[in-house]
């Protein structure tokens, strides 16, 4: 069991991090050149390779179309979402749709499920780990935003399996922040997460005892991220150049990319000092065949103009996780930013303007995510774990009813794991079949709540409507990934569950997958062109 | 889905001929080549494909591919190899599963070491486990109704250093697992319930009522419910009828500039329209308290004159 070796893997958004506990101490492991975090970016190479990383990312622009980044802001999704909608206007590689309402990236002449795409870049944190430890790693615990639904939580296991990896633990990213600065320091109280990644924003509010991570209430945004802030400055340098030469850069792929990677540089140095000159170097030709270059400067001032509403919608979520916790921002004990985007001074002069207090010295908000699930994964290997952890479900768990409602079963901030029993009764004479659609989210509208699937129960007796009764449990495990199961309450018998109508893989599609993700590593270029398409 | 190679089943049984991940096999590859290939030189670029070289074969394969038979071979300790093959063989065929580790078998007799329970703990999981549907919820955190919102709380977190399911996360036996499963998804939900001053009355209400034995899982009121409470509430508070709402109101008002034979007389009409309405009753009692009083002290003050 010593032997055993277990990581910790924070796949974000826009970077991802690998830890693993060494000595009884959280290590962030460095890839062979030092790097510390890794960009999510996946990037096919014409001879049929795969490239990963900091080193991908350079060819979102040189290699626009076949480098995917971003992933995470479309995985368990479904095409038919905002999100999508909005992915397809903006990214260089292309967006189309799969079986279920699923979303499928083209590259090529192939196409990948978005889990695919993200156990590559599993499978390079897994490489990273393994060079550095020199020795094989099969087990990992993951994180997801808490604000993450039971979908995007399934499809992020799958592409853990998908990259070879047991997943012990899917692990809410401010729990796992909460955990990793909890860890060694001897805190009894309670702490806010506030936890702003490059596309995601979560609070979390937790109570920290002797031994126990307590999750009180958790709240977020999945629309909300870096990449917005990034939009802003983009969105600002477009209009002005239009203005100016009356070309729109927004037409042109390739100029947008220039864009936005000057517009990420562009916040980053903002915060840091103040003041940005942001400059792409013949980043278009004007009618007449003269490059132009993109030059402005960007002050502190104009910026936190740009972002104020978003900085503020950020606190209208902490004002829902404080009043779910029956808590006052005043009653936080301490307040641990986590995410590369809470570095700018807008967002840490507001976070200390809205709880009064300096957030949390000493936590490197990129890398303490991968440390807390470093930290579980370990505790999980072994066998005299002394901690505990409590955590909650962020959303509500619905069931469709008539006329497009939802009747809610399990509500959200409800401590994890939490099973709930329904009886449901037939309504037809020798109806064979029960159906139940399965939501999560606030509304008591179907169609403003998120379908995570429909099962459809059978092989209970037959008999006159009513008469059948049918006991279907919901439960909602550690991971926060919702099962349905269903048994005939009369008889005891489980039945039989299928289910149809989710954008999540089958076990087909997953073992499919696998194989294929594996062969693309061992194929030669020649023959990743005579792979069948990947979607199964 | 569109064309499985294997039909359903979820059996992993792919064209390749390689041996699906984390199947122990019978005769693994040779396990040699794979550790000089990822480990005796590791300054030499081990892993990564950098952009530079990109017709070199690939290496994360081995990393995924290989070392999975290594593990078969080269690391012989039983509980390992059982664990192995979780991540790829589903969850259905993990309680048929030949274990070769003895650790499941003890549970019955001995104290079971490996589980992480000593004797007394054991034998109250199984009593716990077979009584979890007659217990409530005061009982299964072993408390009384009278218990304080501290004391629901760390009776919780008491029963958590018992019963959380992560203490036995590495433990092989399922059916052990189900019972902890079982117990802790019932601790949270009592916990989840008492912390809830509104649910813990109504639950309260519940198991001391006739109907004990259906109640003692809490049923929530459906959202239709609560809101109709909701309304039921103010209604109370308020009122039904729209004009004794707005007599009420002059009413509230005129107390509030102490005209209280105006309140009175305000409170009289809502009453006509509501007669009733227990709060209005309450309301119009204590202002004529009141006008009785000041009649009092006039009176009094009067006679001084």
């Amino acid at each position: 069991m010593a032997d055993d070796i277990a990581i910790g893997i924070d796949l974000g958004t826009s970077y991802s991090c690998v830890s693993v506990v060494q000595d009884d101490k959280p290590i962030v492991i460095p890839n062979e050149w030092g790097e510390r975090t890794h960009a999510s970016v996946v990037s096919f190479l014409d001879d049929g390779s795969v490239l990963v990383g900091n080193a991908a990312k350079k060819n979102i622009i040189t290699n626009a179309e076949l480098t995917v980044y971003s992933a995470k802001r479309l995985i368990g999704r479904y095409y038919f979402s905002d999100e999508v909608k909005k992915a397809q206007a903006v990214m260089p590689y292309q967006i189309v749709e799969g079986e279920n309402n699923s979303v499928r990236i083209q590259v090529g002449s192939s196409t990948y499920s978005l889990p695919e795409i993200s156990a590559l870049v599993l499978k390079e944190m897994k490489a990273i780990a393994e060079s550095y430890l020199d020795r094989e790693v099969k087990k990992a615990v993951l994180t997801v935003p808490a604000y993450f639904n039971d979908n995007q939580r399934q499809a992020t296991k799958d592409a853990g399996r998908i990259a070879g990896l047991d997943v012990l633990r899917i692990l809410n990213e401010p729990t796992a922040a909460a955990l990793a600065c909890g860890f060694g320091r001897d805190m009894q109280q309670k702490v806010v997460v506030y936890d702003l990644g490059g596309g995601t924003f979560d609070v979390s509010i937790l109570e920290i005892g002797k031994d126990v991570y307590e999750v009180l209430s958790t709240a977020g945004d999945t629309y909300l991220g870096g990449d917005d802030f990034d939009d802003r400055i983009m969105t600002w340098l477009a209009e002005d150049f239009l203005a100016r030469t009356r070309l729109d850069l927004r037409q042109n792929k390739y100029c947008l990319q220039m864009l936005k990677e000057a517009a990420e540089k562009g916040k980053i140095e903002v915060g840091r000092d103040g003041v940005a000159e942001i400059l792409c170097a013949g980043i278009c030709q004007d009618a007449g065949g003269k490059v132009i270059d993109l030059r402005q400067t960007l002050s502190m001032d104009a910026f936190n103009k740009m972002v104020m509403d978003l900085v503020q919608r950020t606190f209208k979520v902490c004002d829902e996780a404080l009043q779910s916790a029956r808590m006052t921002a005043s009653d936080a004990d301490a307040v641990i930013l986590v995410g590369g985007p809470t570095r700018l001074p807008i967002i840490k002069n507001s976070v200390r303007h809205y709880f009064q207090k300096e957030p949390m010295e000493g936590v490197n908000p990129d890398e303490v995510v991968a440390m807390g699930a470093a930290l579980q994964a370990h505790a999980l290997m072994d066998t005299a774990t002394s901690t505990f952890l409590v955590d909650v479900t962020p959303l509500s768990l619905r069931i469709g009813t008539v006329g497009g409602f939802t009747e809610r079963i399990i509500d959200k901030n409800t401590p994890v794991p939490i099973d709930k029993s329904k009886t449901f009764t037939t309504s037809r004479d020798g109806q064979e079949k029960v159906k139940i659609r399965v939501y999560q989210g606030e509304s008591n509208k179907a169609d403003e709540c998120e379908m995570l699937g429909e099962f459809e129960f059978g092989g209970f007796r037959i008999g006159y409507r009513g008469e059948v009764k049918i006991e279907v449990t919901f439960e909602i495990n550690t991971d926060g990934i919702v099962n349905v199961s269903a048994a005939d309450l009369e008889t005891g018998q489980m039945t039989s569950t299928t289910i149809s109508l989710s954008s999540g893989l089958s076990e087909n599609d997953i073992q499919q997958s696998v194989e294929s993700t594996r062969q693309i590593q061992l194929a030669t270029p020649q023959d990743l062109e005579d792979l069948p398409d990947l979607g199964g | 889905m569109a064309t499985p190679p294997d039909s359903g089943s979820g059996k992993p049984r792919p064209g390749a001929p390689r041996p699906p991940p984390g199947r122990p096999t019978p005769a693994p590859p040779a396990p040699a080549h794979s550790r000089s290939n990822r480990s005796d030189d590791p300054p030499t670029d081990p892993h990564i494909v950098p952009p530079t070289r990109p017709g070199t074969p690939q290496p994360p394969l081995p990393a995924i591919a290989r070392p999975q038979a290594q593990a078969g071979a080269n690391r012989p300790p039983p509980v390992l190899a059982s664990k192995a093959p979780a991540p790829a063989a589903p969850h259905a065929s993990a309680p048929v599963r030949p274990l070769p580790t003895p650790v499941p078998r003890a549970q019955a007799s001995a104290p079971a070491p490996g589980l992480g329970l000593d004797r007394a703990q054991m034998a109250e999981l199984e009593q716990r486990h077979t009584n979890l549907d007659n217990l409530d919820y005061f009982q299964l955190l072993k408390l009384t109704p009278q218990a304080s919102p501290e004391e629901i709380k760390s009776a919780f977190y008491r029963e958590s250093r018992t019963y959380h399911p992560d203490r036995f996360f590495h433990v092989q036996d399922s059916a052990f697992k189900e019972k902890i499963s079982a117990v802790y998804k019932r601790l949270t939900e009592a916990y989840y319930v008492l912390r809830d001053d509104l649910k813990r009355k109504r639950y309260a209400a519940d198991v001391a009522g006739p109907e004990r034995a259906q109640k003692l899982r809490f049923t929530e009121a459906t959202e239709v419910e609560t809101k109709q409470q909701v309304k039921k509430e103010q209604e109370e508070l308020i009122g039904t009828h729209p004009k004794a709402r707005q007599f009420y109101q002059t009413a509230m008002k005129d107390l509030g500039a102490s005209n209280l034979s105006a309140a009175e007389r305000n409170l009289k009409m809502a009453l006509t329209f509501e007669p009733s309405n227990a709060r209005y009753k309450e309301k119009l009692s204590e202002v004529q308290q009141r006008v009785h009083e000041e009649y009092k002290k006039s009176g009094q003050s009067f006679k001084i004159k």
